[in-house]
């Protein structure tokens, strides 16, 4: 896997998530890039890599926003160790794959998100983890028929005029 | 993997966790103060963002323009048609009211005259189409008991008498009309008697034959004489508004402003029954109804 593409990726992740997703928001939320990306590379590359790669682009987007700084980066690597234990069994072609485990992926992220802020004294609710992470789950599996086939082909090598 | 080796792994991942919690506490809103490495990524990252966030607005900005061009122009459209409905609500409103308010001084009137009068209550549905009688069609007749030399009034003054009468309708001949003639006297003079008539081409009445020596005034009253036996005495009819002496200099001639507006009469009064006629009861303080029409052109006289 090219990592310096995939940083590459992040980066533009993140910056699209601080300029432009704002304005393409749906029930008060935007998709999240960064996880969508570390979920996918977690599928492909195991629950180890998988977990190091979400905690450090985790860190990246908590450094970039400049507070609660390892949030981020503990729920993604928390979530890719997660997602990778998951798929390492599965057969990674099938659709349903990606889609189960974004939106599986998604809701534990942000619970591990919301404990870690509660963990810190923020004063969240459950009720607030639903509104938040439900919304962001469905958002981002809506990206997965867009996205899943083009990064298996990366991934993989194969040719992309293989049906998945 | 070795018992060991995950053993190692375990501690290893509390001692991130821990470690990242830590972080976080020490990051979290009480620090004011961003990481060296977060003040300079976003210092780095600042102007692209400003860049982006640049290009995204003044791209909004056009595609925005034509987008609210057309929703205002549909919202301008249905705009116009809900100012149309609430303006037509309105005009209803504002009939319903004047409608409500003229009803209630009708039924005031009605209650307060329940000693003098028998009174039937009638709506008028046409007017004469001619302009050589003053006269207008009400929506109840025989059926309801109107017959044919009934006084018609309204809780301002008198309006006229019926002069023929259907089944269910009735025209009444408006005491503006030149053939109209009523016997009158002025409410604070008792002792002068006149005749009120029209003058046929205008809103105002005549007094006429009035002697010469009478005590009469501007803003007098004029009130039925009940002399003649059509009218019962006593309702009131206008305000003196001038006063001319006659050329023979033997009478005289008064303006007499009428109480009831007939350009906007829309219900009256039938006296069907005269119980107790009204004797001495100044009428309500209700100005006469304004008439753009000059006195003196109205009459073509030389008044003084």
């Amino acid at each position: 896997m090219n990592y310096p593409i995939l940083i590459i990726l992040a980066f533009v992740g993140i910056v699209l998530q601080s300029t432009i997703l704002h304005h393409v928001q749906v029930g008060g939320v935007t998709p999240d890039l960064i996880l969508v990306l570390v979920v996918f590379h977690s599928i492909f590359q195991g629950p180890k890599r998988g977990a190091i790669f979400g905690f450090a682009l985790g860190l990246m987007e908590d450094i970039m926003l400049g507070r609660f700084i390892g949030m981020n980066a503990l729920a993604k690597g928390m979530t890719s160790l997660l997602v990778g234990g998951l798929a390492q069994r599965a057969f990674r072609e099938n659709i349903l794959v990606p889609i189960f485990t974004l939106f599986l992926g998604t809701l534990f992220n942000e619970l591990i998100y919301l404990m870690l802020g509660k963990l810190t004294g923020l004063n969240w609710s459950w009720e607030l983890w639903l509104w938040k992470a439900i919304p962001i789950a469905i958002y981002n599996t809506c990206l997965v028929p867009f996205v899943y086939s083009r990064f298996y082909y990366w991934s993989t090598g194969e040719r992309e005029n293989h049906a998945l | 993997m070795t018992n060991r080796k995950w053993i190692l792994t375990g501690v290893l991942l509390l001692v991130i966790i821990y470690g990242t919690v830590q972080v976080i506490s020490f990051t979290g809103w009480g620090s004011s103060v961003l990481f060296p490495v977060s003040k300079a990524s976003r210092e780095l990252m600042a102007p692209l963002f400003k860049g982006i966030s640049t290009v995204v607005f003044e791209t909004q900005n056009f595609f925005g323009y034509f987008a609210d061009n057309r929703k205002l122009r549909q919202e301008n459209e249905e705009l116009k048609q809900l100012k149309d409905q609430l303006e037509g609500k309105l005009y209803g409103l504002k009939e319903q009211e004047l409608e409500n308010q003229r009803l209630h001084d009708l039924l005031n009137y009605k209650e307060a005259k329940t000693g003098n009068y028998n009174l039937a209550l009638a709506k008028i549905i046409g007017r004469d189409p001619s302009n050589w009688y003053k006269s207008v069609i009400i929506d109840q007749g025989s059926n309801h008991g109107f017959r044919v030399n009934m006084p018609v009034i309204t809780h301002h003054g008198l309006v006229g008498t019926i002069i023929n009468v259907s089944a269910n309708t009735a025209e009444v001949l408006l005491i503006l009309d030149g053939e109209g003639a009523v016997g009158a006297r002025l409410f604070e003079n008792r002792v002068t008697p006149g005749v009120i008539i029209g003058t046929g081409h205008s809103d105002v009445l005549q007094m006429v034959h009035l002697p010469h020596n009478s005590q009469i005034e501007k803003n007098q009253t004029v009130v039925t004489s009940g002399l003649g036996g059509l009218y019962p005495k006593g309702i009131r009819i206008g305000t003196i508004e001038e006063v001319r002496l006659e050329p023979n200099g033997l009478t005289k001639t008064a303006l007499v402003r009428p109480f009831v507006d007939f350009s906007r009469l829309e219900e009256v009064f039938v006296i069907l029954q005269v119980k107790n006629p009204e004797e001495d009861q100044l009428p309500d303080a209700i100005k006469p109804a304004d008439s753009k029409v000059p006195l003196a052109l109205s009459t073509g006289g030389d008044f003084r």
